[in-house]
C-alpha cells in the first residue's frame, strides 16, 4: 500500500498549508447551515402566509367569539360569505370566520387546519370546513415560494410523498411530482423570504375583509387590472366552462381512491373530534375533470356527516352559469352568495342528522 | 453556466479541489484543468460553439508562431491581418450580419428602391465580444513586439478560455494573463479569503441590487407609454442600477473566482457612479474595454495629440465603435455617440483629467460642490442609458418624451409591481456601502477588514440572507448578449 501513504502524505501536506482557509470555510458554512435548520424549524406556522397571518390576528382580536372556521384556496376565500352564512344560520348560533387562503393547495390547507386546532385548544371551536383538494404537479414557479414551501415539514413531505406513491398519476408523474415536493421540502430551508411576511404583517400592510370573506369582484372593483384581465378574458371566450360542466357531469365511481389520502382525511376527522370539532370537507364546483377523478371516490368512501358536495351540475346549476362568474375557476359576488346559501342549506342538514353545534 | 447557478455552485468546488489537490504539483497538469473545466463552462451553454473558440485559440497560437519565426515587416503584417480577419470576421458575422443586411436595406428604401434584406437566422455565440478581443489583444502585443509568443499551446488555451472571464470579461490583456499562466501557483490564504468576499460582494450585486432593478425597469420600459413621467425616471434610475451591479457584479465574481485559483485579473470597474465628470466616469467604467480601445485603437489613430479635427474625430470613432461593440443595433451608437458629446467639451478644454483621485478622500461626505458633479455626471449617464435599454431609437425617443410631461412631478407608480418599496431601500443602502468602501478594489475589501471576526462574520452572513431573502427572479447577466 505504498501508494496510499504517498497520497496520504500528500493530501495532508496540502491539507495544511490550506488548513486556515478550509477550517474557516468550514465554520462559515456550518454555522450557516445551522441558522437555515434554526429558521426553519422555529418559526411558528402561520408566518408562511401574510394574508393568513393577518386573518389569525384579526380572528383572535375580534371580541366575537366565533365557533365555526374555514379553511382552503381562493374557491373558499373568494366564496363563503360569512356574514351571509351566519345570518342564514341564525338559528344555530353559527358564527363563523373564514381562514382561507387563495392559492392554497392540497396539503397547505390540511397544514394549517391541522396546526390551528393543536394551538386552538379553547373548546371554542365547534364546526370546520376544510376544501377537499388534490394533491398534483406543482408548477417550478410555485414550489420555490415562500408560500408553496412553508407548510413542507417532515411530517408533511411524508405525506405528499405517500400521497404520491398512492395515487393513480403514472409513473412518470410521480417521480416528477416526488421531485418537486422534495426541492420545495429542501427550498424551506433557504428560503429567507418569510421574513417579509413578518414585516408585511407588522407594517400593517395586508388587509382583511370582514370575516375573512374576500370576493374577487370587489378587489376587482377597486381598480386591479390583473383581476379586470381574467373577468374580460373569460367573458370573451367562455367555452372552458363547458369542460368544467361535464367534468362533473362524467362518471368516475369506477376510479380507484387514494386510500393514504382517504386515511389521512378520516385521520383528521378523529383528531378533530377529539377537541370537540366536526370537521366538513368541502367538494367545489367547477374544478377539472382529473381532479373530480382523484376526489369523487374519496368523498364517497369519507362518512356523509364530514362532506359536502358542491360539484353536481344538475343540483347546483347556477354555480356554473356564465352571469354568476367572475372566471373560469371563481364566481362573482352574486355567485359566492348563491354559493355560500346552498352550503349554508347543506350544512343545516349536517347539522340535524349530527346535532353537533347546539344552542 | 451562470455563475449565479446551482450549477455553478457545484462546478466551482469541484475544479476548487482538483487544481489545489490533485494537478498541484503540475503546472502543465494544472493549466491543462483550467482549460477543460473552461471548455466544459462554456460548453454547459452550448457546446457547438466551443469549435468557435478552439478554432481562434489555434488562427492566434499559429499566428503568434508565425510571427515569432517571421522578421520580414510585410509578412508580418499580413500575419497580423489574417488573425484580425479571423477574429472580426466571426465577430461581424455572429453579431452583425442582421444589422448590416437590415441597414442596407433600409438605406435602399430611403433612396426610393425598396429591397427584402436577407435574414439569417443566427445565434449570437455568448461571450464572443471578449474573447475575441482578448485574443486579438495577444496577436497586435506579439506583432508590436511587446510579448513573446507563446509556444506552449495548453497555457495559451486556458489564457483564451479562462472561465471565470471567459463570457463577460474583464478582458485581460495578455501581457498581464498569459505570463500567469506559465508560473507555479501556490495558495495563498489571503489572496483566496479575498477573493470569496469579493465573490459574495458580486453575488449580491447581481442578485439583490440587479435581478430585482430589473423586474422594475423591465416592466417601465415595455409598457412606457402607460406610465408618468416621474416614473420613466424611476425606470431609467433602476436600469442604471441595474446595468451597473448586474456587469460589475459579474466583474466581481469573475475576480474573486480567478483569485481563488492563484490568479490576478484587472480591475473593470471603480465606483463609476460616484464620478464628478464623463471622463472620470469612462476611466471609472469598464476599464478593461475601455482601456482596450484606447490602447489599440485611440493611441493608433493619434490619440489627442494632433489639432482639434483630429481629436474630434478620435474620441467620435472610439465612441462609436464602443457602442457598437455592445450590440447590433443604432441604439448603441447613438449611446456612444451621447457620451462622445458629453466627453468633447472636457477634452478640448483640458479638463478631462480634472479628477483622478479618490473622490472626498479621508471624508465621511463630498463637499457641495462634488455632490452637485456626481448628481450632474449621474443625471447625464441615467439619459444615455436610456438609449442602451430602449429597442430602438424611436422607443428611446418617446420614453424621453415621456420624461418631460406634466406628470414628472406625480409621485412615481408602477401598476401592479411588488417590491417597489424594497428595491429601492435595497439600491439606497448599496449606494451607502459602496460609498463607504469607495477607496478600495470593491466595496466591502476594506470595510469590516479591521473588525473583530465575529462582527465581520455577521456582515457576511447578512449579505449572505439578503442574497437568499432579498435574491430577485434569477435574470441572466446583460453583458452575455455582447
Amino acid at each position: 500500500m505504498v501508494w496510499w501513504k504517498t497520497t496520504r502524505i500528500y493530501l495532508l501536506s496540502i491539507l495544511v498549508f490550506m488548513k486556515k482557509f478550509l477550517l474557516k470555510t468550514f465554520i462559515f458554512g456550518a454555522i450557516f447551515l445551522f441558522l437555515l435548520i434554526i429558521k426553519k424549524h422555529v418559526l411558528p406556522y402561520y408566518t408562511g402566509d401574510a394574508t393568513f397571518m393577518t386573518k389569525l390576528e384579526d380572528f383572535d382580536s375580534k371580541s366575537k367569539k366565533f365557533n365555526t372556521v374555514f379553511f382552503g384556496s381562493s374557491r373558499i376565500h373568494r366564496h363563503v360569505n360569512t356574514t351571509l352564512l351566519d345570518s342564514i344560520l341564525n338559528d344555530y348560533n353559527i358564527s363563523s370566520y373564514n381562514l382561507s387562503v387563495a392559492g392554497t393547495y392540497n396539503p397547505e390547507s390540511y397544514y394549517l387546519y391541522e396546526n390551528f386546532i393543536d394551538n386552538k385548544t379553547n373548546g371554542e371551536i365547534k364546526l370546520a370546513f376544510v376544501e377537499l383538494q388534490a394533491l398534483y404537479q406543482y408548477s417550478e414557479n410555485n414550489y420555490e415560494t415562500t408560500k408553496g414551501s412553508y407548510w413542507n415539514t417532515e411530517k408533511y413531505l411524508d405525506y405528499s410523498l405517500n400521497y404520491i406513491e398512492n395515487s393513480n398519476y403514472t409513473e412518470e408523474q410521480k417521480k416528477e411530482m416526488s421531485d418537486s415536493y422534495f426541492k420545495s421540502y429542501l427550498y424551506g430551508y433557504y428560503d429567507f423570504s418569510i421574513f417579509s411576511n413578518i414585516t408585511k404583517v407588522a407594517l400593517n400592510l395586508t388587509k382583511v375583509s370582514k370575516n375573512g370573506f374576500d370576493p374577487l369582484e370587489s378587489k376587482m372593483s377597486k381598480g386591479n387590472s390583473a383581476l379586470m384581465k381574467r373577468w374580460n378574458d373569460f367573458r370573451a371566450d367562455t367555452s372552458a366552462l363547458n369542460d368544467r360542466i361535464k367534468a362533473t357531469l362524467t362518471p368516475i365511481a369506477e376510479s380507484k381512491e387514494n386510500t393514504y389520502h382517504l386515511n389521512f382525511l378520516k385521520n383528521l376527522i378523529n383528531k378533530s373530534k377529539a377537541k370537540g370539532i366536526q370537521l366538513i370537507y368541502i367538494l367545489p364546483p367547477r374544478l377539472t375533470l382529473e381532479h373530480y377523478k382523484e376526489l369523487v371516490p374519496i368523498c364517497n368512501k369519507l362518512p356523509s356527516n364530514n362532506i359536502i358536495k358542491l360539484n353536481d351540475y344538475n343540483k347546483y346549476r347556477e354555480l356554473y352559469e356564465v352571469k354568476y362568474s367572475f372566471d373560469i375557476g371563481h364566481l362573482n359576488n352574486e355567485g359566492a352568495n348563491i354559493f355560500t346559501t346552498y352550503l349554508a342549506e347543506e350544512i343545516t342538514s349536517k347539522i340535524h342528522s349530527s346535532e353537533t353545534v347546539s344552542n | 453556466m451562470l455563475f449565479n447557478s446551482i450549477d455553478f455552485a457545484i462546478f466551482l468546488p469541484v475544479v476548487f479541489c482538483l487544481y489545489w489537490f490533485v494537478t498541484n504539483k503540475n503546472l502543465k497538469l494544472q493549466n491543462l484543468l483550467i482549460a477543460l473545466s473552461s471548455y466544459l463552462f462554456y460548453g454547459w451553454w452550448d457546446w457547438r460553439f466551443l469549435s468557435l473558440i478552439l478554432f481562434s485559440t489555434i488562427v492566434d497560437y499559429s499566428i503568434g508562431l508565425g510571427l515569432l519565426h517571421q522578421k520580414k515587416s510585410s509578412k508580418r503584417k499580413t500575419l497580423l491581418w489574417i488573425s484580425m480577419l479571423v477574429n472580426l470576421g466571426f465577430l461581424g458575422f455572429f453579431k452583425y450580419f442582421n444589422f448590416f443586411a437590415e441597414s442596407f436595406a433600409d438605406a435602399f428604401t430611403l433612396l426610393g428602391n425598396p429591397i427584402e434584406p436577407t435574414h439569417l437566422n443566427i445565434v449570437l455565440p455568448v461571450g464572443i465580444s471578449f474573447y475575441t478581443f482578448q485574443t486579438m489583444s495577444y496577436t497586435i502585443d506579439v506583432y508590436k513586439e511587446k510579448l513573446e509568443p507563446t509556444k506552449d499551446f495548453i497555457a495559451f488555451t486556458a489564457f483564451v478560455s479562462f472561465f471565470p472571464q471567459l463570457v463577460a470579461g474583464p478582458i485581460e490583456r495578455a501581457t498581464h494573463l498569459l505570463p500567469q499562466f506559465y508560473k507555479k501557483r501556490t495558495f495563498n490564504y489571503a489572496l483566496a479569503a479575498d477573493g470569496m468576499r469579493q465573490i459574495l460582494w458580486g453575488l449580491f450585486k447581481k442578485v439583490v441590487i440587479a435581478d430585482n432593478c430589473a423586474e422594475l425597469a423591465n416592466q417601465i420600459f415595455n409598457n412606457h407609454t402607460e406610465m408618468s413621467g416621474s416614473t420613466l425616471v424611476l425606470g431609467a434610475i433602476l436600469f442604471t442600477f441595474q446595468i451597473y451591479c448586474d456587469f460589475s457584479g459579474y466583474s466581481d465574481i469573475a475576480i474573486g473566482t480567478s483569485r481563488l485559483f492563484g490568479f490576478d485579473l484587472m480591475r473593470n470597474f471603480a465606483f463609476p457612479y460616484f464620478s464628478r465628470d464623463i471622463a472620470e466616469f469612462w476611466r471609472r467604467w469598464h476599464i478593461s474595454l475601455s482601456t482596450w480601445f484606447r490602447d489599440y485603437l485611440y493611441i493608433p489613430l493619434g490619440g489627442s495629440r494632433g489639432g482639434t479635427w483630429m481629436k474630434v474625430r478620435n474620441t467620435f470613432i472610439i465612441f462609436l465603435v464602443s457602442g457598437f461593440w455592445h450590440g447590433a443595433n443604432w441604439t448603441f451608437v447613438i449611446w456612444g455617440g451621447i457620451n462622445a458629446l458629453y466627453f468633447l467639451p472636457l477634452l478640448l478644454t483640458n479638463k478631462n483629467r480634472n479628477n483622478i483621485d479618490v473622490i472626498a478622500k479621508d471624508k465621511i461626505l463630498p463637499s457641495f460642490k462634488e455632490f452637485s458633479q456626481i448628481l450632474t455626471t449621474f443625471s447625464l449617464t441615467v439619459l444615455a442609458w436610456i438609449f442602451f435599454r430602449a429597442e430602438s431609437i424611436s422607443h428611446a425617443i418617446s420614453y424621453i418624451s415621456g420624461i418631460f410631461s406634466t406628470s414628472l412631478l406625480s409621485v412615481p407608480k408602477i401598476p401592479n409591481a411588488s417590491g417597489v418599496a424594497t428595491t429601492i431601500i435595497l439600491t439606497i443602502i448599496f449606494v451607502m456601502i459602496e460609498w463607504a468602501g469607495r477607496d478600495g478594489q470593491y466595496a466591502i475589501e476594506k470595510i469590516g477588514i479591521r473588525w473583530k471576526k465575529p462582527v465581520r462574520w455577521a456582515m457576511y452572513y447578512a449579505i449572505l440572507i439578503a442574497f437568499l431573502w432579498f435574491g430577485g427572479k434569477q435574470q441572466e447577466f446583460i453583458y452575455f448578449q455582447f
